[in-house]
């Protein structure tokens, strides 16, 4: 008897358990808020749900989702998120850094005179950077044919690697690639030389 | 005795093959920020992370409570998850040269802080991120995502 009564007890214990668990399921909304990025310019996520889609494009403004898919805007302050994601916001990796280094015309071995300054600050970074990774990618004008640049481009990668292999950093957090034309630091038309664009970034990851 | 003996043998054997496999493809990034016990899920097997770890396409990291980490993919792609979070990258790739590729994770679970990088800047329809209930379209920036509900538990 008393047997039947416990388990009874246990029964109803049991609903409740799983009443409370029902009521847990009314899940809060997923939400998700724009930011503006370290150069400080607000670009823009576009939110698709199962039943809605809605752009976010200014800093601080977000959504909130329920699970049905309905989209409701919402706007925070800078402070309110930094508050409230700032364990989130303190695990961030550190910003990547880049370093550029310049070469003379046509060359794929000479560098520019200031190169050996630049080594020595990018040196002085490296010394506090978490795992760092170098990616050594090199560049040139728009004087030439895509496949010239892109081969020049890779031997002025090959060569900073090698200068900075030189200089101490362990080949093995260096990698190298090559953009050719594809990138460079000041528009010109087609065939035009210029100094800028003859250049490798170093990119400290 | 010796069925235990084989058992192992076995193990260490499948443990060198998963190696290999991993060895075998790019690293998607590496590890920068470690807090508390992150996991990451690769092949079946679960490991520690710790700074200057490898993340791989279709890898799971799983962070615990009052834990966080923080990941650089090799397009510069800046992540951090929060505690409890569980975060999968489904697919990463990227060209050095030509800047093509895929970004496609998910957030499960937790909360996950982006600054998006060269992959988004240079093809933006390449670059998705989900959760629960919503995909993501990223046009050059930073956002927070925090997932509402307790999501898909650990495993």
């Amino acid at each position: 008897m008393t047997a039947a009564i416990r388990c009874l007890g246990r029964a109803f214990a049991a609903a409740f358990v799983t009443l409370v668990f029902l009521s847990a399921c009314s899940t809060p909304p997923d939400k998700i808020i724009l930011l503006p990025d370290p150069e400080g310019k607000v670009g823009a996520v576009i939110v698709h749900s199962a039943t809605g889609q809605q752009t976010i494009n200014k800093a601080y403004a977000g959504v909130d989702v329920t699970q049905g898919g309905a989209i409701e805007k919402t706007m925070d302050s800078q402070s309110s998120v930094e508050t409230r994601y700032s364990q989130l916001l303190a695990a961030r990796p550190p910003r990547p850094r880049t370093f550029t280094i310049f070469f003379l015309f046509d060359s794929a071995t000479d560098l520019a005179p200031e190169s050996l300054a630049t080594v020595k600050e990018l040196k002085a970074v490296l010394a506090t950077w978490p795992a760092p990774e170098l990616v050594v990618v090199g560049h040139t004008d728009l004087a030439g044919s895509q496949d010239f640049d892109d081969n020049l481009s890779k031997r002025r990668a090959q060569t900073v690697a090698a200068f900075l292999i030189k200089q101490g950093i362990p080949a093995q957090q260096i990698e190298t690639a090559a953009r050719g034309k594809r990138e460079p630091l000041v528009h010109t038309a087609d065939g035009v030389p210029n100094r800028m664009n003859r250049r490798v970034v170093i990119t400290i990851q | 005795m010796r069925l235990q003996a084989i058992s192992s043998v076995l193990i260490l054997a499948c443990g060198c093959v998963a190696a290999g496999d991993a060895l075998a493809a790019d690293a998607a990034g590496v590890v920068k920020t470690v807090k508390g016990t992150v996991q990451v899920e690769r092949a079946g097997a679960s490991s520690g992370a710790a700074i200057g770890s490898d993340v791989y396409s279709s890898d799971r990291i799983v962070t615990g409570p009052e834990s966080s980490v923080g990941i650089t993919l090799r397009d510069d792609t800046q992540l951090s998850a929060g505690a409890n979070s569980i975060l999968e990258l489904n697919k990463f790739a990227f060209n050095t040269t030509t800047h093509a590729g895929i970004l496609d994770a998910s957030i499960k679970r937790g909360s996950l802080a982006v600054i998006s990088g060269k992959l988004a800047k240079a093809n933006p329809d390449a670059v998705r991120f989900s959760t629960p209930t919503t995909t993501l379209g990223v046009r050059g920036t930073a956002f927070i995502i925090e997932v509402g509900g307790n999501g898909e538990s650990a495993r």
